[in-house]
C-alpha cells in the first residue's frame, strides 16, 4: 500500500508539473493583451511597453517561464495585473466558498444519485426505474445557467423562500469568526448558528442547481454499475445460498459497483471546483470560479495561469484520494499477492 | 482495467484544460473599450428576462438609517487614485478622495446634473484663477482626513506631484491638455494655500480640478509607507486609503466582493445618508431583480433594455440623462480598401437607420450622435455641420457617385455586447440596400480587442466616454492622426489642427468656430458611422433620492438618501 | 429467451435421489446448465420459464406465477469459474459465515468460527489464514472448496454443481470429486451434477441425463449408459471421447428453429419421422431414449 501511494504521489508531482508547462503556453496562446488593458484606453504605445516590461511580458518565452516556475516552486504564483495583489492569497482567500458550494453540492447530487440509482437498478423496467431514467436524461441536459435562473426567479423572487443571488450571506452581514473559511463550518465551531442558517440560506438554491443537474451522471453510473453487478456470477452465488434481496442489493450488488460510481464522483467533483463560473457567475458567489471568470475578462494572465494550474493541482490531489478509496473499496487493488496455493 | 482509468483520467484533465481554454477565449471584457464605459453587460447567454414586470416578492423596506445597498457595473479591483482601474473603482475612489473643485449642479427629472460651472469644493474655502491662469486654491481648516489629520497644502502639492511624477501614474496623460509638463508648476504658499501655475490659461484646467484623480493624499502615510520599489506607496493605497472625501473606508473584503463605507467626519460638507455598501453582481440581469426585490438600493451598469422593462415597476426609479458619450463604427480602410473611397463612406453614414437604432435598440435611452462633438456636447452645431440623417435615395446617390460596386465587408461585434450585436443586424440590413454585404463576426472580448488594437478590423463598434464635456479633448484620444485609441485609423491634418489650437483656446467664440469646422470635416470625412449617444442612467430604490450626474459619470454617494 | 420464438428447452424432466449423484451431460450449448438453472430458479433476467414444476420431496416449488419459491436449505448450487462466483470485496471466511448466519441461524461470533471449521472440513489447510483472505487471492481450487463449503453450510436437499471442476486441473478436479463424495454422503442430499466431461461422470455419477439442443437424448445408470448406448447422440459422444469424430457427423451447432429432433440435422440416422418431437421411449430398467429409432424398444446398433 506504501508503495502504490509513494507512486501515485510520484505520478501526481510530475502531473501537477506538466499542468503547469502546458497552462503556461497555452494561456499566453489565448488573443489580447493584458498589458493595454492594464495600461488603460488613454495609454499610449509606449506606455503599454513600459508595462509590458515591467510584467516581463515582452521576454522571450523561456525566460518568462523560468521566473514563473523558479516562482512556483516557492508558492509564488505570480501578482494579478488586474488588482496589485499576490493570486495564490488572492486564490486561497476565495477557495473556502468555492469548496463550501461543491461539498454540499456533491452530497446533494449523491444523496439524490445513489438511492434512486440502487433503486432503479433493483427494479429494473418498473415505472420507478423508468421515472429514474426521465430524471436522469432531464438532468444531462438541462444547463446550470437555465436551471439557476429558473430557481432564482420562482423561489428566491416570486415565493421569496430563498434570498436572492447577491452572494455567501446579506448584504453588510459579518461572516463568522474565520476558522475554515466555510461559513457554515464556522458558524457551528464559534457558536454563532444564525450565521450557520444565514449561510445554509443562500447556499440552498446554488446547491440545489449544482446538485440536481450534477446528480444524473451519478444516477446513470449507479443504476449502471448495480445492474452489471446484480448480473454478476458472484450475485448468482449470493442467490443460490440463500442471502436476502436487500443484502444481495446492498452489500454484493452496491458495494461492488462502487469502484465506477466513486470514479464518477470523482469526475464530477473536478468538474465542479474547476468549472463553477457559470454558477458563482449567476448567484454572485465569490469563489475562484468568478475570480477565473475576471480574470479572463480582464485577461489576467497571472490569475489566469494560477487559477488553471490551482484547479489541475486540486484535480490531482482529487485523484489520488480516489485512488486511495479504490484501494479501500477493492481488495484486489490494496493486496496484490495470493495467500496460499 | 487500470489503464482505462488512467487514461480516463488524461482525458478528463485534458477536457478541463480544453473548456478553461474556450471559455477564455470566449471571455467577458467589461472595462477596455473607450474609457471607463459601463460596457453594458448583458447576461452571457443571451437569455431573456423572466416575463412580467409585475413586483416579485419583495422584502421589507429597510428602516431610513440603514446603509445604501450599491451594485456597480464591474467588480472593484484597486483604490489608487492614480492608477487606471475597473469603473466600479472609480466609483468608490470618487467617495474616498475629495477633488478640489466640484460642478454646480441643478436639478431636472428627480437628478442632480452637473452644469458647465464649478465651484470651489467641500474641503476649500476659496478658489481663485489669475489672467495667466495661475489657480490659488486656500484649503478648508476643518477638511480633515478620515484619521482626524489636517488636509494641508503639503498633501495637496504631495499629491499634484505624485500624479505627474510617479512611473506608474497614469494621469501624465492628462497634464498636456491643462498645460502642465511638471512639478515646479505645483507650489505650496502656506499651510492652507497653493498655486497651480500652468504655462498658458486653458479652458480644460477648472474642468479638471474637477476630476477625482486629484484629490489630496496624506503625504506622511504615503512617505512612511514608500518602499524602496514603491517610492509613492502605490501598493499601500491600492488596498487601503485615508480618505479626504465624503466617505472613510470601513472594510474592502476582496474575496467577498464587498466595500464598506462610512461617511468621514473628518469631511465637512454633509452626506445624506448613514453609509454605504458596495456589493459585486456580476451578472446585469441579477442586479436589476435584486432591485426589483428589494435586496439592492441602486444598480448601475443596467443595459436598456433592462432599464425600459424596469420604467414599469414602480418599486423602482430609472434615471436618466443624456450625456456626451458616443456609440459608433470606425471605418478602416487599411483594412478594406474598398473604405478608402470617401464617397462609399458618405454613403454608409446615410444609409444608416439612426432614429430606429435608438428606438429599437437602445430603448430610447439615446440621443442622436452627431459626431464625435456628439448632440449634447458643448460647440454642438450638428446641423450646420450637415450630420448624416437616414437618406436612402442620398446613400444610393453617391454610392454610384462613387465607382465602387457592390462589396463585401465584416463587421466585427464583441460576445458580450447584446446591443452592439443588435444594432449590427439593423445596419447589415441597410448597408444591403446600397450593395454592401455586411457579415456579422462576432468574436470573444479578448479577440476582439487584440485585433482591433493591431487595427485588422475593417469595421468594428466602439464606445466611447470623456470626463468632462469637453469636444478637443474627446477628439485628441479618438480622431488626432496616430493616436493609440484613433483605431479607425483617419488622419485629417486640418483637423489636428484645430484640435491643437483647440485644446487651449479660451474664447468661447473661437471654440465654436474651431468646433463647427471640426464637425465639418468628420462629417465630410465620414471615418466613422456616428450611431448614437447613449445616456446616462442609474436605477434606484422608488424611496432612494439625490441621484447625481458628473462630468465623469460616475455613481455618486453623498447625496443619496432614503425615504 | 425475450425477443425469439424458440424455447431453449424443451420437455426437460429428470428425478435425483437423496443420495444419489445424477449426472447431466452434454456439449456446451445443450442447455444442461439452463436446466439447473430453471431447476433452482436462477435464471438470467433475459431467459423466462414458460412451464415446468420442480417438485422436491413431494412439494411444488414452482408457484402459479412461473417463479421458483426455493430456499437454500432446499436446492443450492455452486458454479463454474469459483473465483468470479465469489464476492471480491468479501473475505472468504466471512462469505461462509454469512451462509451459517442465514442458513443455521448462527450469531456472527459462531458464525465465524464454525466457517473455520467448514473451510478445514472441505480440506483447506490453514483454515484460519485462507478465511481471512480474499478471493482473487486464493487458487482456483481452494476458492471452489470455499464454494462448496458455503453450498454445504445451506444443508441442502438437493446440491447442483454446475462444471465444478472445469476451470481446475486434473489433480485439483480428482480432490473436488472426492470431497464432493464424502460431503454428499455426509449430508446425504441428491446432487445435480453437470458437465461435459464424460471422464468426470463415469466417475462421480450414478445416474446421467445427456442433453443436447436443449432436449433429454437419454436418461440411463452410469453402466448401462456407458455400456449399452441407445441414443445416436449418446453413441456420438462416446465414440468422439474415444476415437476420431465420425465424419459423416458434421458438426453445424445447435439449430432452435427446428421443431422435430434437435439432433437430426447432424443424425446419421436421420429420417422423416425425425420432424416431430421424439418422445422418450423406454429401452431397460431406468433406461430410456429420445429416439424414433427407439419406438419400439431396444435397438442393436451398427
Amino acid at each position: 500500500m506504501r508503495r502504490y501511494l509513494a507512486k501515485r504521489l510520484g505520478i501526481s508531482l510530475l502531473t501537477i508539473f506538466g499542468i503547469v508547462v502546458v497552462v503556461f503556453f497555452i494561456v499566453r496562446v489565448v488573443p489580447g493583451d493584458a498589458a493595454s488593458l492594464r495600461a488603460g484606453p488613454y495609454a499610449t504605445a509606449e506606455r503599454i511597453q513600459q508595462i509590458a516590461d515591467q510584467y516581463g511580458l515582452n521576454d522571450p518565452m523561456a525566460e518568462q517561464f523560468v521566473d514563473y516556475m523558479s516562482g512556483f516552486v516557492q508558492g509564488d504564483l505570480g501578482v494579478s495585473i488586474r488588482t496589485n495583489q499576490p493570486v495564490l492569497t488572492e486564490l486561497l482567500d476565495r477557495l473556502p466558498a468555492s469548496l463550501e458550494l461543491a461539498a454540499y453540492s456533491i452530497v446533494l447530487a449523491i444523496l439524490i444519485g445513489v438511492p434512486l440509482g440502487i433503486l432503479a437498478a433493483s427494479r429494473r423496467g418498473s415505472w420507478v426505474d423508468n421515472i429514474a431514467r426521465v430524471l436522469a436524461v432531464v438532468g444531462s441536459s438541462m444547463a446550470l445557467f437555465w436551471l439557476g435562473l429558473l430557481l432564482i426567479f420562482f423561489f428566491a423572487f416570486r415565493l421569496g423562500w430563498f434570498p436572492g443571488p447577491i452572494g455567501r450571506l446579506a448584504v453588510g452581514t459579518q461572516p463568522p469568526t474565520s476558522i475554515t473559511g466555510l461559513y457554515t463550518v464556522d458558524g457551528l465551531l464559534s457558536g454563532n448558528l444564525s450565521a450557520t442558517w444565514e449561510a445554509l440560506r443562500y447556499l440552498a438554491l446554488p446547491v440545489f442547481t449544482l446538485g440536481f443537474v450534477l446528480a444524473a451522471p451519478i444516477l446513470k453510473m449507479v443504476r449502471a454499475a448495480v445492474i452489471e453487478s446484480l448480473e454478476s456470477d458472484y450475485v448468482r452465488t449470493a442467490k443460490a445460498v440463500g442471502v436476502s434481496k436487500r443484502s444481495i442489493l446492498f452489500v454484493d450488488g452496491f458495494r461492488n459497483a462502487l469502484i465506477p460510481v466513486v470514479t464518477t464522483i470523482g469526475i464530477v467533483l473536478g468538474f465542479m471546483l474547476g468549472g463553477n463560473i457559470i454558477v458563482e457567475f449567476l448567484f454572485s458567489w465569490p469563489g475562484v470560479g468568478k475570480y477565473a471568470f475576471d480574470a479572463i475578462s480582464t485577461r489576467d494572465l497571472e490569475s489566469l495561469q494560477g487559477f488553471v494550474i490551482m484547479v489541475g493541482v486540486l484535480y490531482v490531489v482529487l485523484n489520488v484520494v480516489i485512488d486511495i478509496a479504490y484501494a479501500l473499496i477493492d481488495p484486489r487493488i490494496r493486496l496484490g499477492k495470493a495467500v496460499a496455493p | 482495467m487500470r489503464e482505462s482509468r488512467q487514461s480516463g483520467r488524461w482525458r478528463s484533465i485534458a477536457l478541463l484544460l480544453t473548456f478553461v481554454l474556450v471559455v477564455a477565449a470566449c471571455g467577458d471584457d467589461d472595462a477596455t473599450d473607450g474609457t471607463d464605459a459601463p460596457a453594458g453587460t448583458d447576461a452571457p447567454a443571451g437569455t431573456d428576462a423572466p416575463a412580467g414586470t409585475d413586483a416579485p416578492a419583495a422584502t421589507d423596506a429597510p428602516a431610513p438609517d440603514e446603509p445604501i445597498v450599491v451594485s456597480l457595473s464591474t467588480d472593484i479591483n484597486i483604490l489608487e487614485q492614480h492608477l487606471f482601474r475597473s469603473t466600479g473603482s472609480y466609483a468608490v475612489t470618487r467617495a474616498l478622495y475629495q477633488p478640489l473643485l466640484d460642478q454646480v449642479y441643478s436639478v431636472e427629472d428627480g437628478v442632480r446634473r452637473g452644469t458647465g460651472d464649478v465651484a470651489p469644493s467641500e474641503i476649500l474655502t476659496s478658489y481663485d484663477v489669475a489672467a495667466d491662469g495661475t489657480a490659488t486654491f486656500t484649503l478648508n481648516p476643518d477638511a480633515k482626513f478620515a484619521s482626524g489629520d489636517s488636509i494641508t497644502s503639503s498633501d495637496a502639492v504631495y499629491m499634484l506631484r505624485r500624479s505627474i511624477e510617479a512611473p506608474a501614474s497614469y494621469i501624465p496623460l492628462l497634464f498636456p491638455f491643462i498645460a502642465v509638463d511638471s512639478s515646479t508648476s505645483f507650489n505650496v504658499v502656506d499651510d492652507l494655500t497653493f498655486t497651480i501655475k500652468p504655462n498658458q490659461p486653458t479652458a480644460l484646467f477648472n474642468r479638471f480640478m474637477t476630476f477625482q484623480v486629484f484629490g489630496p493624499i496624506q503625504e506622511s502615510l504615503a512617505t512612511a509607507q514608500a518602499t524602496a520599489d514603491d517610492p509613492f506607496a502605490f501598493d499601500y493605497f491600492t488596498t487601503n486609503a485615508n480618505a479626504s472625501g465624503p466617505y472613510a473606508l470601513n472594510n474592502w473584503d476582496q474575496a467577498a466582493g464587498e466595500v464598506i463605507l462610512d461617511p468621514n467626519p473628518g469631511w465637512p460638507g454633509d452626506v445624506a445618508n448613514s453609509g454605504i455598501i458596495v456589493r459585486n453582481v456580476p451578472d446585469a440581469e441579477q442586479r436589476a431583480l435584486l432591485l426589483q426585490n428589494g435586496d439592492i438600493d441602486v444598480a448601475a451598469g443596467l443595459p436598456p433594455r433592462l432599464l425600459d422593462q424596469l420604467k414599469g415597476d414602480a418599486n423602482v426609479n430609472v434615471y436618466s440623462a443624456p450625456s456626451t458619450r458616443i456609440n459608433y463604427i470606425g471605418l478602416n480602410a487599411a483594412a478594406e480598401p474598398n473604405l478608402a473611397n470617401k464617397l462609399v463612406r458618405q454613403a454608409m453614414s446615410y444609409a444608416i437607420p439612426y432614429q430606429a437604432l435608438i428606438d429599437n435598440v437602445m430603448f430610447g435611452f439615446a440621443s442622436p450622435a452627431g459626431t464625435l462633438v456628439t448632440s449634447n456636447m458643448e460647440t454642438y452645431q450638428g446641423e450646420a455641420a450637415g450630420v448624416y440623417t437616414n437618406d436612402m435615395a442620398m446613400a444610393q446617390d453617391l454610392m454610384d457617385q462613387s465607382g465602387v460596386g457592390p462589396f463585401e465587408v465584416e463587421l466585427a461585434v464583441q460576445n458580450s455586447r447584446a446591443q452592439d450585436q443588435q444594432a449590427a443586424v439593423f445596419i447589415q440590413d441597410a448597408l444591403s440596400q446600397i450593395g454592401i454585404t455586411v457579415n456579422i463576426n462576432v468574436l470573444p472580448d479578448g479577440e476582439f480587442s487584440g485585433k482591433r488594437d493591431s487595427r485588422e478590423l475593417a469595421m468594428f463598434f466602439h464606445e466611447w466616454f470623456s470626463w468632462g464635456d469637453d469636444p478637443y479633448y474627446q477628439m485628441t484620444f479618438l480622431a488626432k492622426c496616430g493616436a493609440f485609441t484613433n483605431f479607425a485609423g483617419g488622419c485629417n491634418e486640418r483637423l489636428d489642427e484645430i484640435i491643437a489650437e483647440g485644446t487651449f483656446e479660451t474664447d468661447p467664440a473661437a471654440r465654436n468656430a474651431l468646433s463647427l469646422e471640426a464637425q465639418q470635416l468628420m462629417v465630410d470625412d465620414a471615418d466613422r458611422i456616428y450611431l448614437w449617444s447613449a445616456d446616462w442612467s442609474l436605477a434606484t430604490q422608488s424611496d432612494i433620492t439625490g441621484v447625481t450626474k458628473d462630468f465623469t459619470e460616475v455613481p455618486r454617494f453623498e447625496n443619496l438618501s432614503r425615504g | 429467451m425475450v425477443g425469439t420464438p424458440h424455447s431453449l428447452l424443451r420437455d426437460v424432466a429428470f428425478g435425483v435421489q437423496a443420495g444419489e449423484i445424477l449426472g447431466i451431460v452434454g456439449e456446451s450449448g445443450s442447455g444442461k446448465t439452463m436446466a439447473s438453472l430453471s431447476v433452482i430458479g436462477l435464471l438470467p433476467s433475459a431467459i423466462e420459464l414458460r412451464a415446468g414444476s420442480v417438485m422436491l420431496e413431494g412439494r411444488e416449488l414452482v408457484g402459479e406465477d412461473l417463479t421458483v419459491e426455493r430456499s437454500s436449505s432446499d436446492i443450492s448450487m455452486i458454479f463454474q469459474q469459483p473465483r468470479s462466483a465469489l464476492n471480491p470485496t468479501m473475505r472468504a471466511g466471512r462469505q461462509v459465515a454469512r451462509v451459517l448466519e442465514i442458513n443455521q441461524g448462527l450469531g456472527k461470533a459462531e458464525a465465524r468460527d464454525r466457517a473455520v471449521e467448514m473451510l478445514q472440513h472441505v480440506g483447506i489447510s490453514g483454515a484460519d489464514r485462507v478465511a481471512r483472505a480474499y478471493p482473487h487471492q486464493l487458487s482456483g481450487g481452494m476458492s471452489q472448496r470455499v464454494m462448496v463449503a458455503m453450498a454445504l453450510a445451506c444443508k441442502p436437499r438437493l446440491l447442483i454443481a454446475d462444471e465444478p471442476t472445469t476451470a481446475l486441473d486434473v489433480t485439483i478436479q480428482a480432490q473436488i470429486f472426492d470431497l464432493m463424495r464424502s460431503l454428499v454422503e455426509e449430508v446425504g442430499c441428491g446432487v445435480l451434477f453437470i458437465t461435459h466431461d464424460l471422464a468426470a461422470v463415469a466417475e462421480m455419477c450414478d445416474r446421467v441425463v445427456v442433453m443436447y439442443g436443449g432436449q433429454v437424448m437419454e436418461t440411463a445408470g452410469i453402466d448401462d449408459l456407458l455400456d449399452d448406448p441407445e441414443h445416436p447422440y449418446t453413441q456420438y459422444l462416446l465414440e468422439s471421447t474415444e476415437k476420431e469424430i465420425d465424419p459423416r457427423v458434421v458438426d453445424v451447432g445447435v439449430n432452435f428453429a427446428l421443431t422435430g429432433c434437435r439432433f437430426s440435422h447432424r443424425c446419421p440416422h436421420a429420417h422423416a419421422a425425425c420432424n416431430e418431437f421424439p418422445a422418450s421411449y423406454p429401452v431397460g430398467e431406468g433406461h430410456a431414449s429420445a429416439c424414433f429409432l427407439n419406438k419400439e424398444g431396444r435397438v442393436v446398433t451398427s
